[in-house]
């Protein structure tokens, strides 16, 4: 079941990137599209990585 | 150094910084002073002090958000220092977590037969980043003492 674990990264990543940017801007429209934008990047990021192990594990 | 002793030592250092704001600083910086040591103790306390009242509630809404929901995953009980003390240290950004950390950590609620749970690692893991988290929040409250309206400086991402 260690892949239910994954229910909780997408709100702990909006929650962080949130405070990081409520730390830095004002406006709240500027808030929510720069934390979803870099919660989508970091997602990615994250899946890019996790594609590559998985190449590597796989036929490497 | 225990997990007790090195949170006394962590409230003494912001006590200590509270009192040196009060005395060594003009009066506009004991503002700011009194505003990193609360927002330390308290998630946006600090903001609430500066007049960001907003800013304030919501930084408070998803910071304990984030450390309620970790206690509740984890059956409202945390693991002890010796256990797993990265996770248990993370709960010192916030004053007023480490407070409670401390009380519900003791006695010791897992690992042990009498405390199953199986979601015992995202719940130390919200508990932590909140906690964390509040590191940000008390150093962005110097950013939060300038002017509303303060101009942005040059180059400075939009």
């Amino acid at each position: 079941m260690s892949e239910s674990y994954l229910w909780f990264y997408f709100p702990l990543v909006v929650a962080i990137m949130a405070v990081l940017e409520i730390c830095r801007h004002d406006d709240p429209k500027v808030i929510v599209k720069r934390s979803l934008v870099n919660a989508g990047i970091l997602t990615l990021v994250l899946l890019c990585g996790a594609v590559v192990l998985h190449i590597f594990g796989e036929y490497l | 150094m225990s997990a007790s002793s090195f949170g006394y030592v962590l409230a003494g250092i912001m006590l200590a910084g509270l009192a040196a704001s009060a005395v060594l600083f003009e009066r506009e910086h004991r503002r700011t002073g009194a505003a990193f040591f609360l927002a330390w103790f308290v998630p946006g306390a600090g903001h609430l002090l500066l007049g960001r009242p907003v800013k304030a509630a919501v930084l408070f809404l998803i910071l304990s958000t984030l450390y309620v929901t970790g206690l509740w995953l984890s059956g409202w009980k945390l693991v002890s220092f010796d256990d797993n003390p990265f996770y248990y240290v993370g709960q010192f950004g916030s004053g007023i977590t480490m407070a409670l950390g401390r009380l519900l950590a003791e006695p010791k609620g897992y690992p042990s037969d009498a405390f199953p749970t199986k979601w015992i690692d995202p719940a130390m893991l919200y508990v932590c980043v909140a906690g964390l988290l509040n590191v940000v929040v008390t150093v962005g409250v110097f950013d939060a003492a300038r002017p509303p309206h303060a101009p942005e400086k040059a180059g400075e991402a939009k």
